[in-house]
């Protein structure tokens, strides 16, 4: 695997969340947190959690997660993305000692791929551990964004 | 952060989480049979029959992992109460939303699904929990509080994991393992079982 640029730890990272990896109530399906299902390695992520650098896109605010979000949904095959998925927004730093208080030595790198220049990777991630993933869902990724507040064009 | 990570060991108590009388299993049988009865291939299969041989949009695959875990729940309708069978089969249906769906996402596992559906026969399980898939297409159940959660993902063959958080003082504490289903009410014991799933 080719040896990637490491994000500033003081940079940001969001990740894609649907509708089905999110914990919503039985009842009422009012959103109420992200699911440890959402931090699971899907074969598109081929090799690391597939996220998206925010500050790529510009000074971390609603329109840099804008340009990040649009340039996710055209990496896509289907180039669509549902209205209650969420984007989890993270700060790499935070990402980090996540990792090490679970022994794993995550790196969080660039790796930009055709449609998303600011695509990135956490590597050397693994989903076994119930207790990492659950503390990157209610701890780590605690920033939500829905999709359908971003306004996306 | 106060982490302790538990393994349990596989129980060696036979399967137990549905007690039958002789009675109440013929009447099970018959149903299932019944039930049986109306989902057979034919030997001339219909075109709803052979659409599912071919090769499936990401829509029919939707379809076909709900009403495959809708039928199968079918056949042990009678112990699933109105209520839940209703809010459990919006739930399914909720998770597999065309509209939402990522493409590429595994649908259901219906091996989870059954895991899922004995814990709550056997009352192992019980109140409103959230639902919500992981990338093998297990399901995983969230009972939370406000000081404590409870997440569960049921595996194939009557497997668990569980995760037991809490807030003690402003300190996180989490508590992981694994275990077989008919071990959880033990295994959960020191963590206040019965409170998870009355409301407590």
């Amino acid at each position: 695997m080719t040896a990637r640029k490491p994000l500033p730890p003081s940079d940001h990272v969001m990740r894609f969340v649907p509708k089905s990896r999110q914990y919503r109530d039985a009842d009422t399906d009012q959103f109420i947190c992200l699911a440890e299902g959402a931090f699971t390695i899907r074969e598109s992520d081929e090799g690391g959690l597939s996220v998206t650098w925010i500050e790529y896109y510009g000074v971390k605010n609603i329109d840099s997660k804008r340009c990040a979000a649009i340039a996710f949904r055209a990496s896509l095959d289907s180039q669509r993305l549902g209205g209650e998925g969420v984007f989890a927004s993270a700060k790499v730093d935070d990402i980090l000692k996540a990792g090490r208080e679970f022994e794993k030595p995550l790196r969080v790198v660039h790796d930009p791929v055709p449609q998303n220049p600011g695509h990135a990777q956490i590597r050397q991630f693994s989903d076994d551990d119930l207790m990492l993933l659950d503390v990157l869902a209610t701890e780590v990724f605690s920033e939500i964004d829905r999709v359908s507040t971003l306004n996306l064009p | 952060m106060n982490v302790l990570h538990h393994h349990f060991s596989e129980s060696t108590e036979t399967d137990s989480y549905v007690s039958l009388s002789i009675d109440d299993r013929f009447e099970t049988n018959k149903l299932a049979k019944n039930v049986n009865s109306l989902v057979e291939v034919s030997p001339k299969p219909t075109t709803f029959t052979r659409s599912f041989a071919k090769d499936l949009t990401e829509p029919e695959l939707l379809f076909e992992a709900t009403a495959k875990a809708k039928i199968w729940a079918s056949c042990v309708a009678m112990r699933l109460g109105a209520e839940d069978r209703t809010r459990i089969f919006r739930q399914i249906d909720r998770l597999h939303d065309v509209e939402e769906w990522f493409h590429g996402d595994k649908t259901l596992s219906l091996e989870s699904f059954k895991t899922l559906i004995r814990s709550i026969l056997s009352k192992y399980v019980g109140g409103k929990p959230s639902l919500a898939l992981t990338a093998s297409g297990n399901l995983t159940g969230l009972w939370q509080f406000p000081t404590k959660r409870l997440t569960i993902e049921f595996l194939p063959k009557d497997r668990v994991k569980f995760l037991f958080s809490q807030t003690i003082n402003g300190s996180d504490e989490r508590i992981a393992g694994d275990t077989n289903l008919s071990r959880l009410p033990q295994v959960l014991d020191p963590f206040f079982y019965e409170n998870w799933f009355n409301d407590g």
